[in-house]
């Protein structure tokens, strides 16, 4: 509930309150195995990586993988695949040496190059259920905490779901979202002395020459683009207060009204995943971990043990979770049209338009 | 020289006079030194010097035989040095000395103890005054009790009383006691004068062990937050006594959680003692006329609480004219007024307190339009009325309320109101036995709610806790009070409805919990030896826990956790659940060394029946009052307390060392994660544990002078322990933690200093340790998701915490008779703009990540002004 901040943010304005980094004393990081893996009833491979954890003021793109590790999938039914390291820390299953099954129980079992050894707590894996319908609501003024210098409006996106008569019904929700924004990259200009000069981007199809001036000598190829963005939001269930098995208007996502993200439309699509009972508490305590740990008032502490532990030493810290998941999934387009707003036109970005986004492409989506 | 010729009763001067003419000797003496002798038949014959020795034994007088002829009398150079001593010293401080003769003269036996009772009242009022101070001879005896009665045992002979008590003017009486002999007072209010005597109530060597009281006076010229004179924070100043932050509601008392404090208003408890989540307290100080404080060797009367009580009793209407007052401040102003109803029978007091402080709000420019379309406001109010039945019987009604609400962003609101009626009708049986019966209702509600159309919801928490109260009190040689209590609570632990019909919020009901505590005590004190008071009484505590309501039966053998529930039983309405009994021994023991010097004992067990649930350090508006049930047992603490206190240069100074231990049972910490809100299964979230708590308080004080002040330290430590069977009902791996109040070493100075008869510069000075938190050590991303690995439980801290605040109190002229009386206080607190963090949070670092940052609540020098007044 954000109320809490907002109320502490009110008073501290009133006396001159503030906000400052905390120094915080040198905390010795405690290195352990993370293992982030996953089996799920869609087709594979499926991917266990492998990892350190990391100090937080870290940079966290530069994961430190574990390589030379053995790792092997079981199920229940004395099925065992062991897994290829197809990239350092990311090991994968060929794409059709194992599915998973609705029913099955699953196990990692990892032995580090230097023999420690570790295994997760068997998963069942469980049906998914249904998402009924994906839809969405335009919210005036419900993000950013109201700081007018960034988007205030939002479509709040929710699903209605539907789970399977005698399973335990935990789901855990992700989303991916997909836009469609332009770039000028024949726009780009370069300074030369006092000057500046057109200096478009090469796959914008136009070049420039003294002589010529500006050319246009094939299709842009950088001008329309698609980019993702994901959920990373732990998105669990509240199966607490859900007698039967149906979740209604749960939400899943808020999509800020934004004049990239809104160029055209915004296409969103959820993923449902049954997950066990181990892993539903997990990420249920990431999401609590999550809503209090911004909390101004004493952020609750959360300790996420997840379900790996090291066999060969009981004492040695071993973080991360195997799941074994059965996927549906649903989706929606928001629309510029559904904005009952004006919003302004997109930006110039005078650059090549899939470099502006992470995995952002110039492919248009076969949905689109 | 035998004596031949004497009468029954005749004085002992004119047989001596009688003796002159008979016998070549001369006897000297003042006729007021043996005025009160007299000899009888039985003395015939006898030669003179062993009738003298007869009489004189154990007075002031002796005699020596001198120069073959004279008889020279003298007084005990040493007791009436003493007495002259006093007198002087008490003209010198410009005391005004009524002479008296108290008892019968022919009674007069020298040596002999006489016993003085009576009774103090308020000149003004007429009430009668409870908490005075009588001293002897310099020497404090006792304090009158609750009816304004005192009995003070004394030597026959010249004796000196004195009369105290704070912001009254002292009453000093030269006594010649015969016998015992009533002696009642007046005491007229003083105008406040430099020289005040400021003398708590009563004085370190006299009080019960970890008992203060709490000076008006001291409240009112002290520096101020905002401009809110403050009565918690007074509190928050004694030794022992620690707070989390300035956004902290109530405050912790030797490592106990807020919600072990029991705030009593009029007798009845009070749930939330602040105002705008913490920062002013939702007392009005100027309708308060007695607070105190008791953190350990707590009496039978007191229970339902395990660290502390603050009982707060309201101001009585003056039964002779009106009288009021106002004070205007930054944030809020005040107005009380009281007077007769009826001239001498009855009187009437009424306070309003309220904020105006939106516009503050409106006046902030800033990128949040939140704040502009925020508003913060709160009141208090109280009431009260006094009716003289006869003269034996009493009857008194007293309300308080108070309210606030926050709203924010249009939407959001925060609300919560207290209420607390009550009516006493106090009895005297006889002269030594009196009762007062109260009936009394609170009622403790609060909530969060939004109106925006698609979350419209309203989300409501209460206690409602009706009580009837039967309690006597016994002055005899031995005082004894006991008592029987009664208080039904109804909880509703919280209730979420949609208010709007688009709303998309599930409307969850978490019903009603009712339970009933029930409470018998015996209490009696004595002097034993006359060197030892003690007072020993048992509370015997009954708690039930009623219907309607669900037990959920969890797994044997297994974690209790809400997959491993196995069944439940429903139980109608009325029918008992869960019942608790507790026997509650309080002891509280004082040696007297000398005239300066005491040594205290205390011991208590107290049963607590309800519990703060929350997952945060500070009480927010949010958290959950829960009553005990099938899991979540009393908790328990036993306190033993032990010190020593001394008076120093005349009572000039006082000083004390009191060391404490105290251990609860059954304190509840929530589990890693655990939601609370709405949770049918709160047992599932919340670990039973221990908690220890110890520590040293070192305090000394200058009472009289000037300069006023007292500085003190304590080095305490609040530990818990949450050791369950299964790894999942363990903290920390079941090793003791820190509690969130752990705060080892306090530091805390206050002072006044007169510039002036109506000028004074105060000051406090506060210093105590970081409190505990944990504090993330590293992270990982799961599937694209952040995750966070905490250090274990309060493994860490935040910084110290230290603050100045000064103020200067500029008071009206101290005429008595005066219109209006104006009172300006000049405050700047936090003087050197420490930023104390008053919690750590985390912010994203971009990365899903997050950063630890400090927040400090206030982060500046905040002065304020504020005009009082009275008439």
């Amino acid at each position: 509930m954000r109320t809490r901040n907002l109320l502490v943010l009110l008073i501290m304005l009133l006396i001159g309150a503030c906000v400052d980094p905390l120094k915080v004393p040198d905390i010795a990081l405690e290195e352990g195995l993370v293992v982030d893996g996953a089996i799920t009833d869609q087709p594979g491979p499926y991917t266990v990586q492998l990892f350190s954890t990391l100090s937080l003021d870290g940079d966290l793109d530069k994961r430190k993988y574990i390589p030379g590790a053995t790792v092997t999938i079981s199920d229940d039914h004395g099925h065992t695949v062991t897994l290829t390291e197809n990239a350092t820390g990311t090991y994968q299953t060929d794409a059709d040496e194992i599915q998973g099954v609705v029913g099955y129980t699953y196990q990692v079992k990892i032995t580090l190059g230097d023999g420690r050894q570790y295994e997760s707590t068997p998963v069942l894996l469980e049906p998914a259920g249904t998402v009924d319908r994906v839809f969405f609501q335009f919210q005036e003024n419900s993000i950013n905490q109201n700081d007018l210098t960034k988007p205030q409006d939002a479509f709040a996106v929710y699903l209605d779901a539907t789970g399977t008569p005698g399973a335990s019904n935990f789901f855990r929700w992700r989303w991916k979202g997909t836009f469609h924004y332009i770039a000028f990259p024949e726009l780009r200009t370069r300074g030369v002395g006092m000057v500046e000069i057109p200096d478009p981007v090469p796959c914008s199809g136009w070049v420039y020459t003294d002589t010529a001036g500006l050319e246009q000598i094939g299709p842009c190829e950088c001008c329309d683009c698609w980019a993702p963005q994901y959920s990373t939001d732990a998105l669990v269930s509240e199966n607490d207060f859900v007698s039967e098995m149906e979740f209604k208007t749960v939400r899943i996502a808020q999509i800020p009204i934004d004049k990239r993200l809104f160029y055209e439309k915004y296409h969103i699509e959820v993923e449902q995943m049954s997950v066990s009972q181990d892993i539903y508490a997990f990420w249920k305590l990431v999401k609590a971990q999550q809503q209090s740990a911004t909390d101004l008032f004493q952020p609750a502490v959360v300790k996420i043990k997840g379900t790996i532990r090291c066999t060969s030493d009981p004492g040695e810290k071993a973080y991360g979770i195997f799941s074994a998941s059965a996927v549906t999934k649903n989706s929606v387009f928001l629309r510029r049209l559904d904005i009952p707003k004006g919003i302004p036109p997109i930006d110039t970005l005078k650059t090549d338009c899939r470099q502006i986004y992470t995995g952002a492409t110039n492919q248009r989506p076969p949905f689109w | 020289m035998p004596l031949t010729d004497i009468k029954d009763g005749q004085p002992l001067a004119e047989v001596l006079v009688e003796l002159e003419k008979s016998y070549p000797v001369r006897f000297f003496f003042a006729s007021e030194w043996l005025e009160p002798y007299t000899v009888d038949s039985q003395f015939k014959g006898m030669p003179i010097k062993s009738v003298l020795d007869e009489l004189l034994r154990g007075s002031d007088i002796r005699y020596s035989y001198r120069f073959g002829y004279a008889v020279i009398f003298i007084r005990d150079p040493q007791r009436a040095l003493e007495h002259e001593a006093r007198l002087k010293t008490a003209i010198a401080k410009k005391k005004t000395i009524e002479s008296r003769e108290l008892g019968d003269r022919r009674k007069y036996k020298p040596g002999n103890r006489a016993t003085i009772t009576g009774n103090v009242k308020d000149e003004s009022t007429r009430h009668p005054m409870a908490g005075v101070t009588v001293l002897v001879n310099d020497v404090e005896t006792t304090a009158t009790d609750e009816k304004g009665n005192y009995t003070i045992n004394v030597l026959a002979g010249e004796n000196i009383i004195h009369f105290k008590s704070v912001n009254f003017r002292e009453r000093v009486v030269d006594a010649r006691i015969y016998s015992s002999a009533t002696l009642d007072i007046i005491l007229e209010e003083a105008p406040t004068i430099l020289d005040e005597v400021l003398i708590s109530e009563q004085a370190v060597l006299n009080r019960r062990i970890s008992q203060t009281s709490l000076r008006i006076t001291d409240m009112k010229r002290a520096p101020t937050f905002l401009g809110e004179v403050d009565l918690i924070k007074q509190v928050q100043n004694q030794p022992g006594v620690t707070t989390v932050g300035e956004v902290a509601q109530g405050f912790n008392v030797r490592g106990g959680g807020v919600d072990q404090n029991l705030v009593l208003y009029d007798g009845v408890p009070v749930f939330n003692t602040s105002h705008a989540l913490g920062f002013f307290t939702a007392f009005n100080a100027d309708a308060v006329s007695q607070v105190s404080f008791y953190k350990g060797g707590i009496p039978a009367e007191f229970g339902g609480r395990v660290s502390s009580v603050l009982d707060i009793k309201s101001k009585e209407g003056p039964l002779d004219k009106w009288h009021g007052g106002g004070g205007i401040g930054i944030l809020s102003s005040y107005l009380t007024a009281g007077g007769p109803v009826k001239r001498d029978t009855s009187s009437i007091m009424a306070s309003v307190r309220s904020s105006y402080s939106d516009w503050v709000l409106k006046t902030i420019k800033s990128n949040y339009q939140d704040i502009q379309s925020a508003s913060v406001s709160f009141y208090d109010a109280s009431l009260k009325y006094t009716h003289k039945v006869n003269n034996k019987s009493k009857l008194t009604l007293s309300g308080y309320t108070s309210y606030d609400r926050f709203s924010l962003t249009n939407d959001t609101l925060y609300t919560s109101r207290n209420i607390a009626a009550s009516i006493h009708y106090d009895r005297t049986f006889t002269e030594k036995l009196f009762g007062t019966l109260s009936v009394s209702f609170g009622k403790y509600t609060y909530g969060t709610s939004d109106d925006d159309p698609t979350q419209a919801y309203d989300l409501s928490y209460g206690i409602t806790y009706p009580s009837v109260k039967l309690d006597f009190n016994y002055e005899g040689e031995h005082k004894l009070s006991f008592g029987v209590h009664h208080t039904w609570y109804d909880f509703v632990p919280g209730r979420l409805e949609a208010t709007q019909s688009e709303s998309i919020v599930k409307n969850i009901d978490m019903g009603h919990e009712r339970s009933s505590e029930s409470a018998l005590y015996f209490s009696d004190a004595f002097y034993w030896r006359e060197k030892f008071l003690l007072e020993a009484g048992l509370r015997a505590s009954f708690f039930n826990r009623v219907g309607e309501g669900v037990t959920y039966h969890y797994a044997e053998g297994q974690p209790r956790l809400r997959q491993n529930i196995t069944d439940s039983t429903v139980y109608k309405g009325g029918e008992s659940m869960k019942t608790y009994f507790g026997l509650e021994p309080r002891v509280s023991l004082r040696y007297t060394l000398d005239a300066f010097a005491s040594i205290k004992l205390g011991y208590n067990r107290m049963y607590q029946y309800m519990h703060l649930i929350s997952n945060t350090a500070a009480v927010t508006p949010v958290d959950i009052w829960q009553s005990s049930n099938t899991y979540f047992k009393p908790q328990i603490a036993d306190q033993v307390s032990l010190g020593y206190y001394r008076a120093i240069n005349e009572n000039m100074y006082e000083a004390y060392v009191e060391g404490f231990y105290k251990v609860t049972q059954n304190v509840l910490d929530f589990r890693d994660g655990a939601s609370l809100i709405l949770n049918k299964n709160l047992e599932t979230t919340l670990l039973p544990g221990d908690a220890e708590a110890y520590g040293v308080e070192v305090s000394s004080s200058k009472i009289k002078g000037r300069l006023l002040g007292s500085l003190s330290y304590t080095y305490s430590r609040s530990w818990r322990k949450v050791d369950g069977a299964w790894e999942e009902e363990k903290i920390n791996d079941g090793n003791r933690y820190p509690s969130n109040y752990d705060q080892p070493h306090v530091v805390q100075l206050n002072w006044r200093y007169g510039l002036s008869r109506r000028i004074f510069f105060s000051g406090t000075f506060v210093y105590h340790t970081g409190r505990p938190m944990s504090l993330p050590i590293s992270g990982y991303i799961v599937d694209g998701v952040p995750v966070i690995t905490f250090s274990d439980r309060n493994k860490y801290r935040i910084p110290d915490y230290h603050r100045l605040d000064l103020a200067l109190i500029i008071e009206g002229t101290h005429k008595r008779k005066k219109i209006l009386d104006g009172t300006w206080v000049i405050s700047f607190y936090n003087a050197y703009g420490r930023k104390n963090a008053y919690a750590v949070f985390f912010q994203d670092n971009g990365k899903g990540f997050y950063n630890p940052y400090k927040l400090s609540v206030v982060g500046t020098i905040v002065p304020s002004v504020t005009y009082s007044f009275k008439f």
